[in-house]
């Protein structure tokens, strides 16, 4: 029994941490219909970032996560207009082809800068737990979920309450009517799809401490991210965040009654069930537009 | 006030506007009626700057505002209450109405303002500020849409069927709301299905068909005129022909 | 159809030849090797077109195939003893039911989930594989049988068997590309939904192109475990295969038949020489950022590669005409109206006076707003009815019930008979029912003579084989073209006609389906005289045939000349119906273009 309650605890913050690494992709993916296969490659390079300044100033990775949200932001900008703006009115499978093929240049510039060695950033939390009464909890997974709960608040918070968060909204709901109220859905995506790359320094900074990293681990992540999206479905940050624990728990419980082999097939195997039994996603109540009758 | 002249627009290939020549006295309410198909909406939207005209101009007060983005347009004061689709849905009724100055968005004292004002105009702005715009009837929403528009203190407000899809009784709002734009000295110029309605709201009338003004005038002078039907039904009403061939 | 093709007869046989004789002439076994790996690459970029340039499904993760094929083969060979050279054909079949599968998971979502699923299954299968180490070896890898033959003969077995794989897969690829397969895949690439609204099983066709893209690759990728003598799950199931494999066949030519395995040809040497030309730690990182580079440069600003941009060059160099076979001329150009079908596909409507069409109680709200209000129509086969009503009346909302493009809940459909209101789009185009759009759309990447052909009543796959359009097709098609005037365009894309010849050419496209029942949204809008003329003919013609009309329309000039009888709607109810000058008289509905008279009137309303 302690076993399985050890498992969901782990669970649930492994799934907070999925959610905090699948954010920027909630927001491309459901606000404005592109799948950005980039989004692995985004959180490594923030993690680099992260760790290079973990390196040569110790600073601790979630303070550093502020400081590489802009060089974030302005990659995210520039893969926009150089990318996204010119290919989704062309052929949406060209952005999908083009932001991997991305995804790739940036795992080897990693490669290049850094090196294939294994990394980690090394807090002084990184190693400790607190216990709940049986059961341990590990504090770097805690402080990450932590911080993956603040930013989901966050970002509700803003795109309920700022402007440009509302035009947001208002624009991918009703693209002429936001036009008529002066709105540019063309602007607004951009500065979208820079805050959606910019969070990912948050879930990058997690990364750091909370596993061993190299380029290639991109693969993985935009894999799982992926699968966190898709069985979330289309729609809020806040269902993302079921999703990312749903995959969480149950790769835990994999883990603890199968193997830990197994628990790395988790995330596609849901994608598949998924698609299979209700593509809309688990956590929508919509259908997929283009789901077929 | 407004001046359209030689008015060409359409979408993929099809002209729906054939040369609209258009003339709209300041301060008046002018509606346009006419059969489907005739390009009323269409000569709207040219003006907002949701659809690029071919050719042709549009002159504003002035300035010849054609093929200008919807944002630029909304500088020169004219706002449009489109068709359908006007709010957003998931948006409260206030950030609605907070929306429609969204080109003045970081002037916020002065915008908290203009809705307090406008609340005493349309008291659901003072009653259900914080409502999800989609929960709210056809007429509410009219009513939001038309505060909204209000927002910019315009000089012009377009109207794309008013009426559509509303319940009779909502259109009194209607008719309040327009009489109040008129006497704030806005120029009105709408469009409209309920042709009775809108030639009884409006002193200035436009009768439009295939792509092109077909006649003006007040409105009383079009709304007394014996064969107006005739250009909504075509030749049609008066022969007998029925079907053409025998079975 | 291209400029190539005149050459394309001679170097065929050429090229076919200089490779066959290649090995036996030289005895450098580095270039064998490379030309092993250019035909593995090659057999898996052609296998992607069929997808990805001709279904236009992108997938990311088709290395998968190569990996299934080889462990399956390596396995078979390791555990069974089977020769590789037979295992290599299980490895296909394998690699068919796998891609059946994935298109069954993937049949209810749209093209970009397909492309990440494909993605997600290459990972999992490389997982599996390295987790299941009893079957496959795990990391440790698995050794093959070493070859049998004698060292003079080098690598030719590998050599031949996929030089051979090559071709096959080529000759299969075009007879695809001519088939009505082919047809329907280039249909579905450019509309879905139309396509599915013409009555296209698309899931089916997707099906099959998925499994043949998967299955020539698996068996090449039996025959390279084979040659590599050693399987790893981590090279196997490396994703960098894949990519080289998009990248084949975007830089050489989505869609086009050889584009793929010149891609290959260009790729594949420049892999080579990098594995071995790049030295170091960072050899991987450098081919990473060349091959993803490329990639994202071709994607971004090459995406229709480069055999098409050839192409158009060549075609301004050498002024011919654009079609290779001229349109047959048709000596008896003095055709009625009435010749629109030879009837040999007919449904038989003669005689039959039950109503075509029967609904009741149809009722769809958007929201609050009750778009179509409880509405019963019934329609008799051979009559003219048309539809009208004010904007907002909901007649669009009401075609769209009736043909499925929105779910009817509530009330009845019975078309002929058969109760339709729960069948999807392809069913009810099977039984019967056809609808023209207000916007026509036409499939851009087929000629007007194929567009008019595509649809299909039903399902044969013996047919999905044949050529796209057989020469009987074509007459009737030609007939057809030539009563709307448009023979002289059936040769060329759509995109030369006028929009009223667009909406020409759909009308022609819905009646390819002999149906009960054809439904025309606002066909005369838009259109000249003349063109309008033509087409009122057209739905005569139809009404002699039997076939029940429904007619949208604002005009009522067209619709007095052509109906018998009018529906009037207003707010989503019917409010009249009658003959044209009937309901023009009818207080209820001059009330709805008009506005209601009881309503409070402005008293005074300019201040």
């Amino acid at each position: 029994m302690i076993d399985f309650g050890q498992a969901l605890i782990f669970g649930l913050l492994i799934g907070g941490v999925y959610a905090l690494m699948a954010t920027g992709l909630t927001l491309t993916f459901g606000v404005m219909k592109i799948v950005n296969m980039a989004q692995g490659a985004f959180l490594i390079t923030s993690t680099y970032l992260c760790f290079a300044l973990w390196q040569h100033f110790g600073l601790d990775p979630v303070l550093a996560a502020f400081l590489v949200m802009l060089p974030m932001a302005a990659l995210g900008l520039v893969v926009y207009k150089l990318v996204i703006e010119r290919l989704e009115r062309i052929d949406p499978g060209l952005t999908i082809v083009a932001t991997f093929a991305l995804a790739l240049v940036a795992e080897a510039f990693l490669a290049l800068l850094w090196g294939p060695d294994q990394r980690a950033t090394d807090p002084a939390y990184s190693n400790k737990a607190f216990h709940l009464g049986q059961l341990v909890v590990p504090l770097a997974q805690f402080y990450a979920c932590l911080l993956a709960v603040v930013l989901t608040v966050v970002l509700q918070v803003a795109i309920k309450r700022t402007w440009l968060g509302r035009a947001i909204t208002a624009a991918s709901e009703n693209p002429e009517g936001a036009r008529l109220v002066g709105i540019e859905p063309a602007r607004v995506g951009a500065w979208l799809f820079a805050i959606a790359t910019a969070s990912t320094a948050f879930g990058g900074a997690a990364l750091s401490f909370l596993y061993q990293f190299t380029p290639d681990t991109q693969d993985f992540w935009l894999g799982l991210t992926l699968s966190v999206v898709i069985v979330g479905g289309l729609g809020s940050v806040p269902g993302a965040f079921a999703a990312g624990v749903l995959l969480g728990v149950t790769e835990s419980l994999t883990t603890t009654y199968l193997s830990v082999r197994w628990a790395t097939a988790v995330p596609t195997l849901l994608i598949l069930v998924v698609l299979t039994v209700r593509p809309q996603g688990l956590f929508t109540r919509m259908t997929r537009q283009d789901a077929g009758s | 006030m407004i001046h359209l002249e030689g008015l060409l627009a359409g979408y993929g290939g099809l002209d729906i506007l054939r040369g609209v020549e258009l003339h709209v006295e300041q301060g008046s309410v002018n509606c346009i009626v006419g059969p489907n198909g005739a390009g009323k909406s269409t000569v709207l939207k040219t003006i907002s700057g949701l659809l690029q005209p071919r050719q042709g101009s549009i002159v504003i007060d002035g300035v010849n505002l054609a093929g200008k983005s919807p944002a630029t347009i909304l500088h020169a004061g004219v706002v449009q209450v489109p068709q359908r689709n006007g709010l957003f849905a998931k948006l409260t009724v206030r950030h609605n109405v907070l929306m429609g100055a969204y080109i003045h968005r970081g002037r916020r004292k002065h915008l908290e303002q203009r809705y307090d004002e406008l609340a005493q105009r349309f008291p659901i702005l003072g009653e259900r500020p914080d409502a999800p715009a989609g929960s709210l009837s056809g007429g509410q929403r009219r009513t939001v849409e038309f505060a909204r528009a209000m927002m910019l203190n315009p000089k012009v407000v377009l109207l794309d069927e008013p009426t559509l899809g509303l319940d009779p009784l909502s259109l009194t709002t209607i008719r309040d709301s327009v009489r109040a734009m008129h006497s704030d000295g806005i120029t009105v110029l709408m469009v409209e299905q309920n042709v009775r309605f809108g030639l009884a709201l409006a002193d200035q009338a436009t009768v439009m068909s295939a792509g092109r003004v077909v006649l003006t005038g007040t409105a009383d002078e079009i709304r007394d005129k014996p064969d107006l039907m005739d250009v909504f039904f075509g030749a049609a009403r008066n022969s007998d022909s029925g079907a053409s061939t025998p079975t | 159809m291209t400029p190539l093709m005149p050459l394309g007869r001679a170097w065929i046989p050429i090229a076919v030849a200089a490779l066959i004789s290649y090995p036996l002439l030289s005895d450098d076994i580095y270039y064998q090797n490379m030309l092993i790996m250019t035909f593995v690459l090659a057999i898996g970029a052609s296998g992607w077109n069929i997808m990805g340039g001709y279904a236009g499904y992108l997938s990311l993760g088709n290395s998968a195939f190569i990996g299934l094929g080889a462990y399956t083969t390596g396995i078979l060979a390791a555990k069974a003893h089977i020769s590789p050279f037979l295992g290599c054909l299980v490895g296909g079949l394998m690699c068919a039911v796998g891609a059946a599968l994935l298109s069954l998971i993937t049949r209810r979502t749209r093209g970009m989930y397909f492309v990440v699923v494909t993605f997600a299954t290459l990972q999992l299968l490389g997982v599996v594989a390295t987790i299941w180490s009893s079957l496959t070896g795990g990391s440790q890898g698995l050794a093959m049988p070493l070859p049998t033959w004698s060292l003079s003969y080098q690598d030719w077995p590998f050599y031949y068997s996929l030089l051979g794989l090559l071709v096959v897969t080529l000759a299969v690829s075009a007879w695809v590309r001519r088939s009505k397969l082919g047809l329907g895949l280039f249909a579905i690439q450019d509309n879905e939904d139309k396509a599915a609204g013409l009555g296209l099983r698309t899931a089916v066709y997707k099906m099959i192109a998925f499994v043949l893209s998967g299955t020539f690759l698996g068996i090449a990728g039996g025959i390279y475990a084979y040659y590599v003598t050693f399987l790893n799950t981590a090279a196997v199931f490396d994703i960098i295969t894949s990519v080289l494999i998009v990248l084949a066949v975007l830089l050489g030519g989505r869609g086009t038949l050889w584009g793929p395995v010149l891609g290959a040809f260009i790729i594949s040497p420049i892999s080579d020489l990098t594995s071995t030309g790049f030295g170091g730690a960072d050899a991987g990182a450098f081919r990473l950022l060349l091959f993803g580079g490329l990639l994202g440069t071709v994607a971004i600003f090459l995406p229709r590669g480069v055999l098409p941009v050839l192409e158009s060059w060549l075609r301004r160099l050498l002024p011919r005409g654009s079609s290779s076979t001229p349109a047959k001329a048709d000596p008896d150009q003095s055709r009625t109206a009435g010749s629109v079908s030879d009837g040999d596909r007919g449904s038989g409507n003669g005689g039959d006076q039950s109503p075509a069409l029967r609904a009741r109680g149809l009722r769809k709200s958007f929201g609050g707003l009750r778009a179509v209000d409880g509405v019963d129509l019934d329609l008799a086969r051979g009559r003219i009815t048309g539809l009208i009503g004010p904007n907002g009346s909901g007649k669009t909302t009401l075609f769209n019930l009736i043909d499925g493009t929105v779910p009817t809940r509530d009330g009845t459909i019975t078309l002929g008979g058969l109760r339709l209101e729960r069948a999807g789009r392809p069913v009810r185009a099977h039984a019967g029912l056809a609808r023209t759009y207000q916007l026509p759309r036409l499939f851009a990447n087929l000629t007007v003579v194929e567009n008019v052909v595509v649809p299909e009543r039903r399902l044969a796959f013996g047919r999905l084989w044949t050529t796209r359009v057989s020469s009987a097709e074509r007459k009737r098609a030609l007939a057809v073209l030539d009563d709307l005037g448009l023979a002289a365009y059936a040769d060329q894309t759509p995109t030369g006609l006028s929009y009223g010849q667009r909406k020409l050419v759909e009308l022609a496209q819905v009646l390819w389906l002999d149906p009960i029942l054809v439904m025309l949204d606002e066909p005369a809008a838009g259109i000249s005289p003349a063109l309008s003329e033509r087409l009122a003919d057209l739905v005569r013609s139809l009404r002699e045939r039997g076939v029940a009309i429904l007619l949208v329309e604002h005009d009522l000039a067209f619709i007095a000349s052509l109906c018998e009888q009018v529906y009037v709607m207003a707010n989503g109810a019917i409010i009249a119906t009658g003959s044209v000058a009937e309901i023009s008289a009818d207080r209820a509905v001059i009330d709805a273009y008009l506005g209601d008279p009881a309503l409070p009137v402005p008293l005074g309303g300019q201040a």
